[in-house]
C-alpha cells in the first residue's frame, strides 16, 4: 500500500505540489489525470524514489522511496516518458537487467514482445520511439513489480499496439499490484483504469473508483439538456451530460467528460466525493 | 544490512555493470589497447615516404607515445561510462536498479580504478610484446623495460620504484580517473572540459596561495631551523627511496580517498 501525507514538492521557488494526501490500495490500476504542469511526473518520480520531497511523507509498504533500498526497489519499476536507448539488443537488456527484479519473467519478456510485435533480436539504439517504448513496457511488464509506475506509457504507440497494451496491462499485472498510470490519453486506457486520481494544482480534485464516481454522478448521453449539469459536450447525435446523480441510475462513465466536469466545478465535486 | 551489502546482489550487479562497460566503452578500449600496432605502421609509412627506407619507433619514442593513449583512456572513459548518470532517462534507469548505493559505489571503483587499466594495460604490453616477437627491428618490449634499473643509472640508485614503476603508473592512473569520474558526475555537459577548467581553476589558485602564505613562512623558518633542515634535507637523500614511495602513497591515499569521498556523496544527491 502506498500512503502519501501532506507532500509538498518544489522545483527551487516554484511549488508544484502541496498538501496532497492519498492512499493507493493493492489490486488496482489508477489513473493519474491533470493538466499539464500539475505535477503528475513530479508525484510519479517522487513515488519511484528519484526525488526526495520537501516536506511530508511517502511509505510504500512502510519504506521511504528516496532511501532507494534494494528491498523496496526490487518491487517496484518505473517507466518514464521517454526512454533511453541502451546500446544493446532487447533481449540481453532484458536478460541481463531483469536478474535484479525477483519475479521477472524472461518467457514474458518474449511473449510480450511477440504481443506488442516488436523484435526482440533488435538493438535498442536502433529502434523507432514505439519499439523502443514497446520494448520497455514488455520489460516493466515482465518484471511483474507490486508497485508499477506508468507515465505516459501509450505515447508514441500506434493504434493497435493501444489495444494490446490494454491487454497486456490486464493479463500480466498481478492481484496485488499497484498500477499508477499517468495519461493525457485517457480514452487509450478507457476500461482499464479504476480508480481515477485527479490532481490540480497542489490539490487532489478526486481520488475515487469508477464505481463511486457513477454513484455520485450521472453521465446522460441523450439528447435533452439538463440544466443542473456540470458539464456539457455536444456530442454527433446527442450530448453527453455530467449531472449529480440524485436518483442513484446507472450510468457509464466517460473519464474525459469526469476530468472537464472536475475541473470545472472542483469545489462542487470535493464536497460531493467528501460527503 | 541487506539492504546496504549483499554478496550475491553485489556479483550480480557487477556483472551488470561490466557488461555495461564492455558495450559503452568496449570498441574504444581495444582501440587504445592496440595504438601500438598503430603507431607502428603510422611510423613506418611517414619513414618510408621521407627516409625512403623502412624504420620502426625507437624505444624512446615507444616509451613517450605510451602516454598518448594512457591518459586519453584516464581522462575520456570516466565520462564515456559513467556520464550518463546525470543525463535524466538513463540516470533515472540506473538510480532506481534494484542493488545498493554501496553496490554501485563498489562496483563503479572496481571497474573504474582496476578493470578498465588493468585491461588496457594488458592489451597495451601485448600488442607492444608481439610486434616486438614479430618485427626484428622493434626492439625490446615495453614490458620488458626495467624502469628502477633506468633510474639506478640515471639518478644514482637514489630512487627505486615500488612494483617496477607500476605502482606509480597505477597511482597516476587512479588519480586522473577519480577526478575525471567525480567531473563525469558533476557536470551535465562537457564533463571532460569543465574538469579540465576546474583543475586549471585549482591550480591557478593553490600557486598563488602558495606564493602569498608559503614563501612569508618557509623562509623564517628556513633561517630559524636552518641547521634542522640540512639534516633533514641529508636525511631525505639518504633514504630518497622510501621517501618517495611513501610521498606518494599518502598521496594517493589522501587525494583518492577525499575524491572517492566527494563520488560517493555526489551518487548519494544524485535525483531526476
Amino acid at each position: 500500500m502506498i500512503q502519501i501525507d501532506n507532500l509538498a514538492f518544489s522545483y527551487g521557488a516554484a511549488p508544484v505540489l502541496k498538501n496532497i494526501t492519498m492512499k493507493l490500495e493493492e489490486g488496482r490500476i489508477y489513473g493519474l489525470l491533470g493538466e499539464n504542469g500539475v505535477g503528475k511526473t513530479t508525484l510519479l518520480t517522487l513515488l519511484a524514489g528519484l526525488k526526495r520531497p520537501n516536506s511530508g511523507i511517502i511509505q510504500v509498504d512502510g519504506q521511504t522511496p528516496f532511501r532507494r533500498e534494494p528491498s523496496l526497489l526490487s518491487l517496484q519499476y518505473y517507466l518514464p516518458d521517454e526512454v533511453a536507448p541502451v546500446p544493446m539488443k532487447a533481449e540481453a537488456f532484458a536478460r541481463a537487467t531483469g536478474v535484479f527484479w525477483p519475479r521477472f519473467s524472461m518467457d514474458d519478456f518474449l511473449s510480450l514482445m511477440k504481443e506488442l510485435e516488436t523484435d526482440s533480436t533488435k538493438r535498442m539504439d536502433a529502434m523507432s520511439a514505439g519499439q523502443l517504448k514497446k520494448t520497455y513496457i514488455s520489460f516493466a511488464l515482465a518484471c511483474h513489480p507490486k508497485y508499477l509506475y506508468l507515465d505516459e506509457p501509450t505515447n508514441g504507440l500506434d493504434i493497435p499496439s493501444k489495444s494490446q497494451f490494454r491487454a497486456a496491462l490486464m493479463r500480466y499485472t498481478s492481484e496485488d499490484a499497484v498500477v499508477v498510470v499517468s495519461t493525457h490519453q485517457v480514452r487509450d486506457l478507457e476500461n482499464v483504469i479504476d480508480p481515477i486520481v485527479i490532481l490540480d494544482k497542489q490539490d487532489v480534485l478526486l481520488n475515487a473508483s469508477l464505481e463511486e464516481v457513477s454513484s455520485k454522478l450521472f453521465f446522460d448521453y441523450g439528447q435533452e439538456l439538463h440544466p443542473d449539469a456540470l458539464y456539457c459536450e455536444q456530442l454527433p447525435g446527442g450530448f453527453i451530460q455530467v449531472c449529480p446523480n440524485t436518483t442513484g441510475a446507472d450510468s457509464k462513465v466517460n473519464i474525459e467528460a469526469l476530468f472537464n466536469a472536475v475541473h470545472r466545478n472542483k469545489e462542487i465535486v470535493k464536497s460531493l466525493f467528501k460527503a | 544490512m541487506e539492504n546496504v551489502f549483499d554478496f550475491s546482489r553485489f556479483w550480480k550487479y557487477f556483472r551488470y555493470d561490466l557488461r555495461q562497460a564492455y558495450s559503452r566503452y568496449g570498441v574504444n578500449l581495444l582501440m587504445l589497447g592496440l595504438m601500438p600496432v598503430f603507431f607502428c605502421v603510422v611510423w613506418s609509412i611517414i619513414s618510408l615516404l621521407l627516409n625512403q627506407g623502412w624504420t620502426t619507433p625507437d624505444i624512446g619514442f615507444r616509451i613517450g607515445f605510451f602516454w598518448v593513449p594512457f591518459i586519453a583512456l584516464c581522462i575520456f572513459f570516466p565520462s564515456k561510462l559513467y556520464g550518463h548518470l546525470t543525463d535524466r532517462r538513463p540516470g533515472s534507469e540506473w538510480l532506481l536498479i534494484p542493488a545498493s548505493r554501496l553496490e554501485k559505489f563498489l562496483s563503479m571503483m572496481l571497474i573504474s580504478l582496476f578493470v578498465i587499466p588493468v585491461a588496457f594495460l594488458l592489451l597495451y604490453v601485448c600488442a607492444d610484446g608481439l610486434l616486438s616477437l614479430v618485427i626484428p627491428d622493434y626492439g625490446t618490449a615495453l614490458v620488458s623495460l626495467n624502469l628502477n634499473q633506468i633510474l639506478a643509472e640515471k639518478a644514482e640508485g637514489i630512487i627505486r620504484l615500488t612494483g617496477g614503476g607500476f605502482w606509480l603508473l597505477w597511482m597516476m592512473a587512479a588519480e586522473y580517473i577519480l577526478v575525471f569520474l567525480l567531473g563525469a558526475l558533476c557536470f551535465r555537459k562537457a564533463k571532460v572540459g569543465y574538469t579540465i577548467l576546474v583543475l586549471m581553476g585549482l591550480g591557478f589558485v593553490t600557486s598563488i596561495l602558495g606564493t602569498l602564505l608559503g614563501l612569508p613562512m618557509l623562509g623564517p623558518a628556513m633561517d630559524m631551523y636552518e641547521e634542522k633542515v640540512e639534516a633533514m634535507a641529508l636525511q631525505f637523500v639518504e633514504h630518497a627511496d622510501f621517501y618517495v614511495n611513501l610521498f606518494l602513497s599518502l598521496r594517493l591515499l589522501i587525494l583518492g580517498g577525499g575524491l572517492s569521498l566527494a563520488i560517493w556523496f555526489r551518487l548519494k544527491a544524485l535525483k531526476h
